[in-house]
C-alpha cells in the first residue's frame, strides 16, 4: 500500500477547517469534519478581464496574477517612443511606480513583482536592470546584446534565451545571471527571437519564436542541455506566459495579427485551452505565476488586462 | 439566427467581463472598442447591462476598418527605427 509520507515527503497537515485558497493537489485532513480532503483543478478554466493599464505599450513582465510588475517598453500607437515607465498590479487595479533606469523597445524581464529583472532591447542593449518593489539599480550586462529574449527564472539566476541581434541574427545563445553578472549558458538547438521564456535555470522551457515565419518549436532545458521537445500547437513569436517546466500555460503572440490563442503544456503533451476575449502580442505574462492562474497585460495596442483562472475545488476523499 | 451580435462598449477593466461571462458565451475584442458577442440571452443580456451600442456586422466591421487605416497611416509615418522594432497593423476581418 502506498503511502503518502513515503511519496510526497510531507505528512497530511490536520488542520479544523479547510484552507481559504488551496493550491491544486494539495492534502489535508480536516478534524471538524472528521474528512481528508484534496483540493483538485474543477473545470477548463477560462479568462476575465483584468484591470485597465495605463499606458498602451508592448512591454516585459514579472510576478504572477495577483501580483505582478511590468516594465518599460515601446508605444505602439501614436505619439509611438520608448518609455521607462513601470506599473505594478494587485489583482485589481495597476499603479505607477518608479521608472526603469533605461528606455528601449523589444525587452525582457523575469522574475516576482518585489524582485524583478529587465534586460536588452532594440539595438543590441547589454543593460540590465534589477528591481526590489520599489527602486532600481544597475546589474551586469549581457555579453551579447539583444532584443526579444527569452526571459526565465528568477532575479538572482536567470537565463536570456535566444533573441535577435541586430542587423539579423536569429540568436540561439543563452546567458545566465546569478545576481551580478551574465555567464555563457549551453546553447538552444534552434536560434529564435520571441521565445516565451518559463521556468528556473534548471528546469527551463523556451517556446515558439520567429524568423522571418513563425515557429512551433519548443525546447527544454534541465540545467545542463538543451533538447526539443513536442511542438507547440501554434506558431507565433512574443507570445506570453505563466507557470513552470511542467504545468505552463502559453497565450497570444503575432504572425503577422495578435493572437487570443491560449494552449496549456504538461510536461509532456500540449492542449488547447480557452482563448483571451482580445488579441494580444508582446504584452506582459505571469512568468512567476502558474498554470491555474496566469496574467495577460498591455501588448502592441492595449491597455486592458485579462485574468485566466482554473477554479480549484475542495473534494473529500473518500475509500469507495 | 445569426451566431453573433455586434456592439461597441468600452472595456471598464476589473469585472468588465467575467469568468463566468467568457463560460456562457462567445466574446472577442477589436479596435475601435467593438466587441462581437454570441448571439444567446445572456450575450445579449450582457451587452445591453454594459450600456454597449449595437450595430449590424456591416457598421462594426467599418468602425474596425477606419480605427485600423489610422493606425496603418501612422505607422506609415513612422521612423525607419521605430518601424525596425515593429509590424504594420494588419486588417481585421470580424466573424
Amino acid at each position: 500500500m502506498s503511502n503518502y509520507n513515503e511519496i510526497n515527503g510531507l505528512k497530511v497537515k490536520v488542520q479544523s477547517g479547510d484552507p481559504s485558497n488551496p493550491i491544486n493537489g494539495q492534502v489535508w485532513y480536516n478534524s471538524s469534519s472528521s474528512a481528508l480532503k484534496v483540493a483538485e483543478i474543477q473545470g477548463t478554466g477560462a479568462w476575465a478581464s483584468g484591470g485597465a493599464i495605463g499606458l498602451a505599450r508592448t512591454t516585459s513582465a514579472a510576478g504572477t496574477q495577483t501580483a505582478n510588475v511590468i516594465m518599460g517598453g515601446q508605444m505602439r500607437n501614436p505619439p509611438y517612443g520608448n518609455v521607462s515607465n513601470v506599473e505594478e498590479y494587485n489583482g485589481s487595479s495597476w499603479s505607477e511606480v518608479n521608472n526603469t533606469p533605461y528606455a528601449a523597445g523589444n525587452v525582457s524581464g523575469t522574475g516576482t513583482q518585489t524582485a524583478a529583472l529587465v534586460f536588452g532591447g532594440y539595438p543590441n542593449v547589454t543593460t540590465t536592470a534589477e528591481y526590489d518593489g520599489t527602486n532600481w539599480t544597475s546589474g551586469g550586462a549581457l555579453g551579447t546584446g539583444r532584443e526579444l529574449t527569452g526571459g526565465i527564472g528568477v532575479q538572482t539566476a536567470a537565463m536570456a534565451a535566444g533573441g535577435l541581434i541586430r542587423p539579423g541574427t536569429n540568436s540561439n545563445a543563452v546567458e545566465q545571471y546569478n545576481g551580478t553578472s551574465w555567464a555563457g549558458a549551453p546553447n538552444l538547438n534552434t536560434g529564435l527571437y520571441g521565445r516565451n521564456g518559463i521556468g528556473t535555470t534548471s528546469a527551463a522551457l523556451a517556446s515558439g519564436g520567429q524568423t522571418s515565419s513563425v515557429s512551433t518549436a519548443v525546447e527544454e532545458y534541465n540545467g545542463s542541455a538543451w533538447s526539443t521537445v513536442n511542438a507547440r500547437p501554434y506558431g507565433a513569436g512574443s507570445a506570453m506566459g505563466s507557470g513552470t517546466q511542467t504545468a505552463a500555460l502559453n497565450y497570444g503572440g503575432n504572425p503577422a495579427s495578435e493572437l487570443t490563442t491560449t494552449v496549456s503544456y504538461d510536461g509532456t503533451n500540449w492542449a488547447s485551452a480557452a482563448a483571451m476575449a482580445a488579441g494580444r502580442s508582446m504584452g506582459g505574462g505571469s512568468p512567476s505565476g502558474t498554470s491555474t492562474a496566469a496574467l495577460a497585460s498591455a501588448g502592441r495596442s492595449s491597455t486592458a488586462s485579462e485574468e485566466f483562472t482554473i477554479p480549484v475545488g475542495v473534494v473529500t476523499i473518500t475509500t469507495s | 439566427m445569426s451566431l453573433y451580435i455586434y456592439g461597441t462598449v468600452t472595456n471598464t477593466g476589473k469585472g468588465f467581463f467575467t469568468h463566468q461571462d467568457r463560460l456562457d458565451f462567445y466574446l472577442s475584442g477589436h479596435p475601435a472598442n467593438v466587441w462581437v458577442i454570441g448571439n444567446n440571452e445572456k450575450g445579449v443580456a450582457w451587452l445591453s447591462k454594459k450600456n454597449g451600442v449595437e450595430k449590424t456586422k456591416a457598421q462594426a466591421q467599418a468602425l474596425v476598418n477606419t480605427e485600423v487605416t489610422t493606425l496603418q497611416t501612422s505607422w506609415d509615418d513612422l521612423s525607419d527605427e521605430l518601424k525596425a522594432t515593429s509590424t504594420r497593423p494588419t486588417n481585421v476581418t470580424l466573424p
